[in-house]
């Protein structure tokens, strides 16, 4: 039998290693997949303590943060192509300024 | 002993996809040449001759397979595409390359692991059921492999390392997520009807009345979907012989274009499986009924399955040489326009209808 | 029940191995690449954990349709690789030591706290989830569909507000020579 420890641990390490990769890599999209990752990390958890306490109500949050990913994926994405369109780069270094 | 008949099953549903797969191949050929009034492939196989008389009853079948065009199909086609050089275009990873046939055919053949393909039955004192994976969620999980092939062609596209590849790849993508959609939706409805996910239960309670006789206008919808998923028939744009060279194809020869063909056809018989399973009743005979439990019965049931199968995969392959084909803003317009609200509009007729009836 | 730990091992280190996949490779669309690996891995820890619905929801919407939606938007742009030697920097290495250090940290305190629990089990089929999601959450259900709306058309005026912006431009350029 797994201990849902197994399963927090997972999700602890998951959620780091996508907060490592939004601080480290400087490409605007694979900033946003390690988002992705720190989501899937909490949907995780969020299983996990559903199975732990017998309610349902776990499973129906990681429906609504799946729902929440999804709006975030289209609009941010739209953002990355305006900005790649109007610099020529996705770099996130170079749009510290807030003017071209 | 269970996994023994685990993998009974396996190799049982691995033998049928292949067969299907190479039954369509055939079909499509010979088909195809006679739509178009000409004969087809039929030289390989049709001169055997021997004079030994034992041998000849069997060079009499092979001479006959090889008249009809499958030995051309099956064995030659197979064989020099084993024997091709197999190149990666420069410039490109050749993991990807080599990726790509692989994502294009592993969900489909995924998405065959939980289709039953016959009633239950007992057989020396074990209860099997002929579906690999009992999930609750069965449509889910073909849906869901639906959308993950979309992989195989965005990618396949990318690793041609041209600019006609790509376009046709990103196409045939688009083309792929528009009509998913509409299958969702016509999906719901369907479930709406039956109650279930399951697709042991969906076929289960169509004994009396098919699923066609609630909703025809699903039906024609799942249908027409299901023709533009596998970019066949007159949604074939993305790789089209005529234009863009092969489409997403372009780059690939020898065994993995053979591996995109083989997904392809494995996908038609999959959404041939798709309509049979939720609309045509699976396999139960409109108005004959079977003992339950026996192996003749789970044989018979497993053999009127096999040919409602059979007669769609034969729709789709004449459909597909018979239509002209759209042109990319027709099909997108009518995915999206056409098909999305139409759909969208039954499944609220339908639900509106359920709440007003009570069953 | 051995089974069910060597397939929870194998399972996470998979995850694990493809989440440092996708923040270590340098080409954006093998980063992709390991994402669609990492969310089928989640996808099968779901389906350990009885959540059925939960597993085809997530490869269709996650898999199927957020990282298509990344993989075109990668292919369009036809990104050049960043460096390997660029994502060495101060930044990084102490972003690094930060987080790895809070994640040591919390490993005593989770399993403190949650010994090894036995599992109440709840089977996550579509039917109690469609129950609960339209009695006790149909709040949250309409809102969550008014941003879906409201997602979609930001979307499409940020699409279409570029074009007529360009098109200002090129007419100002084009004006003042």
């Amino acid at each position: 039998m797994v201990p849902i420890s197994a399963y927090l641990i997972l999700s602890f390490v998951l959620f780091s290693i996508g907060a490592i990769g939004v601080l480290v890599r400087k490409n605007a999209i694979v900033v946003f997949m390690c988002i992705e990752l720190m989501l899937n990390a909490v949907n995780i958890s969020f299983v996990a303590f559903s199975q732990l306490h017998g309610n349902l109500d776990g499973q129906i949050a990681v429906f609504f943060v799946m729902v929440v990913a999804a709006a975030e994926a289209a609009v941010g994405l739209a953002i990355i192509i305006a900005m790649f369109r109007n610099a020529e780069t996705t770099e996130t270094t170079d749009f510290g300024e807030l003017k071209f | 002993m269970e996994f023994f008949i685990l993998f009974v099953k396996v190799f049982i549903v691995f033998n049928i996809i292949m067969g299907l797969s190479s039954m369509c191949t055939w079909i499509e050929r010979k088909g195809s040449a006679l739509i178009q009034d000409r004969i087809g492939a039929n030289r390989a196989g049709s001169y055997f001759y021997t004079d030994k008389l034992l041998l000849k009853p069997i060079f009499f079948f092979v001479r006959i397979f090889g008249i009809l065009g499958v030995i051309n199909t099956l064995v030659c086609d197979a064989v020099k595409a084993l024997l091709k050089e197999d190149y990666v275009p420069s410039g490109t990873s050749n993991f990807m390359h080599c990726l790509a046939p692989f994502m294009a055919v592993l969900p489909v053949f995924l998405a065959f692991s939980v289709i039953p393909f016959a009633p239950d039955f007992t057989l020396a004192g074990y209860y099997i059921r002929p579906q690999i994976a009992t999930v609750n969620a069965g449509v889910l999980f073909i849906f869901a492999m639906g959308s993950v092939s979309v992989y195989g062609v965005a990618l396949a596209g990318w690793a041609g390392n041209n600019k006609f590849s790509l376009l046709g790849g990103l196409r045939a993508a688009a083309q792929m997520i528009s009509y998913e959609l509409a299958m969702g939706l016509t999906l719901v409805t369907m479930i709406l009807i039956y109650g279930t996910l399951d697709l042991y239960e969906i076929i289960e309670s169509q004994k009396k009345y098919w699923g066609i006789i609630f909703q025809f206008p699903a039906f024609i919808v799942l249908f027409i979907v299901g023709m533009a998923e596998t970019k066949r028939g007159p949604f074939d744009l993305p790789e089209a012989e005529s234009e863009l060279v092969a489409g997403y194809f372009t780059e690939y020869s020898g065994m993995k274009f053979l591996l995109f063909w083989m997904g392809e056809f494995a996908e038609i018989a999959l959404f041939a499986i798709l309509l049979t399973i939720l609309f045509l009743g699976g396999w139960h005979l409109p108005f004959i009924e079977l003992p339950e439990g026996t192996w003749l019965s789970a044989l018979i049931g497993h053999l009127v399955f096999m040919g409602k199968v059979v007669f769609f995969c034969v729709l789709q392959i004449v459909i597909r040489w018979t239509l002209p084909r759209f042109k990319f803003d027709q099909l997108m317009s009518l995915g999206w326009k056409v098909l999305l609200p139409f759909s969208l509009f039954n499944l609220v007729l339908t639900a509106a209808f359920i709440l007003w009836m009570g069953k | 029940m051995i089974f069910q730990q060597v397939l929870f091992y194998l399972l996470s280190f998979l995850i694990i191995a493809s989440a440092l996949g996708v923040v270590i490779f340098p080409c954006a669309i093998k980063s992709t690449l390991c994402l669609i690996v990492t969310l089928i891995g989640v996808a099968a820890i779901f389906a350990m954990l009885n959540a059925h619905f939960l597993v085809a929801t997530q490869v269709i919407v996650y898999a199927g349709a957020i990282v298509v939606l990344v993989l075109f938007v990668v292919m369009l742009l036809n990104l050049k690789k960043e460096k390997l030697r660029d994502l060495i920097s101060f930044r990084s290495i102490l972003g690094v030591i930060l987080l790895t250090s809070l994640l040591l940290a919390f490993f005593p305190l989770v399993i403190k706290h949650f010994p090894s629990e036995e599992f109440q089990y709840v089977h996550g089929n579509a039917e109690d989830l469609g129950r609960l999601l339209f009695g006790k959450f149909l709040f949250a259900f309409e809102i969550a569909s008014f941003l879906i709306i409201a997602a979609l058309l930001g979307a499409i005026a940020l699409a279409q507000g570029y074009k007529t912006s360009s098109l200002e431009k090129r007419e100002a350029g084009s004006g003042s020579n």
